[in-house]
Order: C-alpha cells, then structure tokens, then sequence
C-alpha cells in the first residue's frame, strides 16, 4: 500500500464523509447549547461575583486601613490634648501648693513673732515688777538696818550733841 | 526506566525461542489483497480510518448498524453510525459528564461563596485560562462574552477528543478530517455569522491601490476559506501524525518478522507517546486560539 492509496483510495485517511461532518456539526452545536445553559454560565457567573466580591473586600479593607489610621491620628492629638492638659493642671495644683506654702509659713512667723513679742512684754513686765518689788524691799531692809545703825549710833555722846544739835537749831527758829 | 528497558530485554530473551512473529492475514480487502508484501502492516490504517466495526479485540468486535441512506436532492447521505460518530457520542457524554458534576455546585449556589470542589477547581482553571488568554486578547473586552461558550466548548471537546486517543481501546476521533472540518465549520460559520462591517471591507475594499484589487480580492475571499480549511488539517494532521508514527514503529516489528525491533521500537513509541501528550493539549489550545483569532478579526470594528 502506498501514500497515495493510504489517503485517497475508498476507506482512505482524506475520505470525505458527509454523514460524519453532521453528526459531528449536531452534536458539538448541541454541546455548545448544553454546556452554555447549564456549565459554563453558571461557573462564569459565581467566578464573576467571586472576583467582585473580593475587589469590593480588598476596597473594604482598604478603607478599613484609612479609617484606622484617621482613628488613630484622633486618638494621638486627644492624648496630646489630655498630657497638655495634664501638665497644666499638675503646674498650677504646684503654683497653689508653693503659695499655700509660703503664705502658711509667713503666717506663722507672723505668730511667732507675736508669740515672742508677748512674751518678752510679760518677762520685761515681770523683770520691772520684781525690780521694784526688790527696791522696796531693800528700801525696807536698808532703812531697818540704817534704824538699827542709827539705834546704836545715838547712844554715843557724839550722837546725843548732834541731836542735841539739832533739838537746840530746831528751837532756835 | 531502567528497569523498564531491563523487563523489555528479558522478555525479548524469553520470546527468542521463537522469534518469528506470526504473520497477519491481509484484510480481505478488494483493493488491498493485491499487495499481499504490505498487507502486513493494514492495522495501521485499519486504526485510523473510520469505520463501522468497533474492535475490542481480544474482548470482540462490536459491528454498528448500517441506516438506509437519506436521500437529498441527488445527493445521498448515509447518517448510519460509523466508529467515530460512536466515539463522538461517548466523548459528548463525558464531557457533559465532567462539566454537569463540576458545575453542579455553582448551579446551586450562585454566587461562588463556596470552597470549590477538586473538578471544580480544574473547570474554573480552564475557564479563567481560556477567558483570559484566548478570549480577552484575542477578540476584545466589548466582544469576547458572546463568543467564550464556543470557545470553551470547543477546547474542551478537542481535548478530550485528543486524549481519548491516548487510552486503550480509545481513539481520537481529531484524526478523522471530517471532525476537524465540522468543528472548523462551526467556526467558519461563527465568524461569518457574527462579521462586523469592517471584516467584508477589509475583503471587498481593501487599502491597497486601486490597481491590486484584482489580485487583493480574490486573496481575501480565498482566505475566508483557507483559515478555517488550515484549521481542519492542522489538528486531523497533528492527531493522525503522531498516531500513524507509534502504530508504524510497533508495526516495524511485525513488518521485520523479528522480536528484537521491539527494543529499540518500543521505547521510540513511548517515546512519542508522551510527546503526543504534549501535542493533544497544544492542538486543543492552537484551535481554540485560532478560533479566537479569526472571530476577533470578524468582530472588531476599529479599521486595521
């Protein structure tokens, strides 16, 4: 058997077949219609919506992000906001402490001082009142000695003349 | 490997007490008897011609029924089931098969908010690959959902059709040119169907000067032609070829009457066997492409 007979004889490889070509034109159109209605548009249609789906969730995720970090910038100017606040609230709670401080501490000099000048007042009191107490106490004394020096002194002759003196010039006048 | 060419020299060691192979008979063939010297390698072509016998040797052979032919006009057309129309049928039902079970799921629950099942998986890789490196790019955005049914179909039909040639007592119906030019037909039809006006300009009135028309003309129409006539043999050619090869080498053996063939002829058809594994997945691509191809330049409207 050569070439030419294997392809063009009766039976041949280049045998046409009409019969062939429809059953193969039918059946495949067919196939088409079959497998469109109930194969490929339904895997096309969830593929389609899966694609969708996950667009519109990375878009999501997207937004999610911004909307963190939108948050997040929020929140850091309201810490900022809260340690400023913070700080001045601490710095006059201080500024009253160290006038409360001061005004204590003058104030109680000021006690003190007064404690003190009354004090004093009371000790120079006392002093000048015992002073005096004691002046008239050695006036006492001096003049109860000075009696009895004087007791003693009369009895003598130089004595009796002075007094004697003293009756006769009390006398003269 | 090894062990596979080891096993294959030890049988042919065993099988050498008689190495000679029993002859086959010529088929009784009007036209064939003649030439009783090549007779011995008749399976060949016995293989890829259609016919109306399935064999299932050594289980029997199945003898297909013969219709009256149908007669139109002066023409007769015999529609009685050949061995090719049976393996179309089988081949239509496992697709249907396969693309139904796969799709059942998404019928159910349209939105795809599911975790795809195995066959699942495979159908949306196919379609996502043929949706977006044959459809989109070859016909257009605005174009291409109109036309991805055929162009699914069709790539899973030739790929199936190519495989089944793979397989024991199966055989690849893309070796007969009637499949390929029906299917080459659909396209033909699709692309003069769905034609936009600039695809009969670029035939009618093309931009060359006015002079080449004569020749131009006749260029175009003949290309309306020859585009889809390539696309028939290209695939028929491609199937047949690689068949035609594996049956030639484990026909040396028969035709050289000596077991020894076996060793080299054996491992060069498995050999081309894989490479026709490669080659039934590249053609069922090469027709969907070109399909797509020829009903992009159809539809486009933009003048090139």
């Amino acid at each position: 058997m050569n070439i030419p007979a294997l392809i063009l004889l009766e039976g041949g490889l280049l045998d046409p077949h009409v019969g062939t070509i429809f059953w193969v034109f039918v059946t495949f159109l067919l196939l088409v219609f079959i497998l469109q209605r109930f194969a490929w548009k339904p895997i096309i249609h969830a593929l389609e919506e899966r694609q969708a789906r996950i667009d519109e969730s990375f878009k999501k995720a997207e937004e999610s992000n911004k909307e963190a970090a939108r948050i997040m910038a929020q929140f850091d100017q309201i810490v900022a906001e809260a340690s400023e606040k913070a700080d001045v609230i601490v710095r006059s709670a201080r500024d009253s402490a160290e006038k409360i401080k001061a005004e204590t501490l003058h104030k109680t000099k000021e006690e003190a001082d007064k404690l003190i000048a009354t004090a004093k007042s009371e000790i120079d009191q006392q002093r000048n009142s015992m002073v005096l107490e004691l002046r008239q106490e050695m006036v006492g004394i001096i003049i109860s000695v000075a009696g009895k020096v004087i007791e003693t002194n009369l009895n003598d002759e130089k004595n009796r003349t002075l007094v004697n003196n003293a009756i006769q010039n009390l006398s003269g006048k | 490997m090894i062990r596979g060419v080891f096993t294959v020299v030890l049988l042919s060691f065993i099988l050498a007490g008689s190495p000679r192979v029993a002859s086959c008979e010529p088929a009784p063939s009007d036209t064939l008897a003649a030439e009783k010297k090549e007779g011995k390698a008749d399976f060949i072509i016995h293989h890829i011609v259609d016919g109306d016998k399935i064999d299932f040797e050594p289980f029997g052979t199945v003898v297909l029924p013969k219709w009256k032919p149908i007669q139109i006009g002066s023409f007769q057309v015999d529609l009685s089931p050949t061995k090719h129309t049976v393996f179309l049928w089988f081949n239509t039902f496992l697709i249907l098969l396969l693309a139904l079970t796969a799709a059942s799921a998404y019928r159910k629950n349209s939105s795809g908010n599911f975790v795809p099942s195995a066959i699942g998986n495979l159908f949306e890789i196919m379609i996502e690959f043929i949706r977006d490196d044959i459809a989109k790019p070859m016909i257009g955005e605005h174009h291409y959902k109109k036309f991805l049914p055929f162009l699914l179909s069709a790539f899973l039909f030739v790929l199936i059709s190519n495989f089944m040639g793979l397989i024991p007592f199966g055989l690849s119906i893309t070796g007969n040119i009637n499949v390929t030019a029906a299917l080459a037909l659909v396209t033909f039809l699709t692309v003069h169907i769905y034609s936009g006006k600039s695809y009969w300009k670029h035939i009618f009135l093309p931009h060359v000067p006015l002079g080449l028309y004569p020749i131009m003309i006749p260029v175009e129409i003949l290309g309306m032609f020859t585009k889809p006539f390539a696309l028939a043999v290209r695939l028929f050619a491609n199937m047949t070829g690689g068949h035609l090869v594996i049956l030639t080498f484990i026909g040396l053996i028969f035709i050289l009457e000596s077991y020894y063939v076996a060793l080299l002829s054996v491992p060069l058809a498995l050999f081309i066997y894989l490479l026709e594994l490669l080659v039934c997945l590249i053609q069922a691509y090469v027709f969907t492409m070109l399909s797509g191809v020829f009903i992009g330049m159809a539809v486009q409207n933009e003048e090139h």
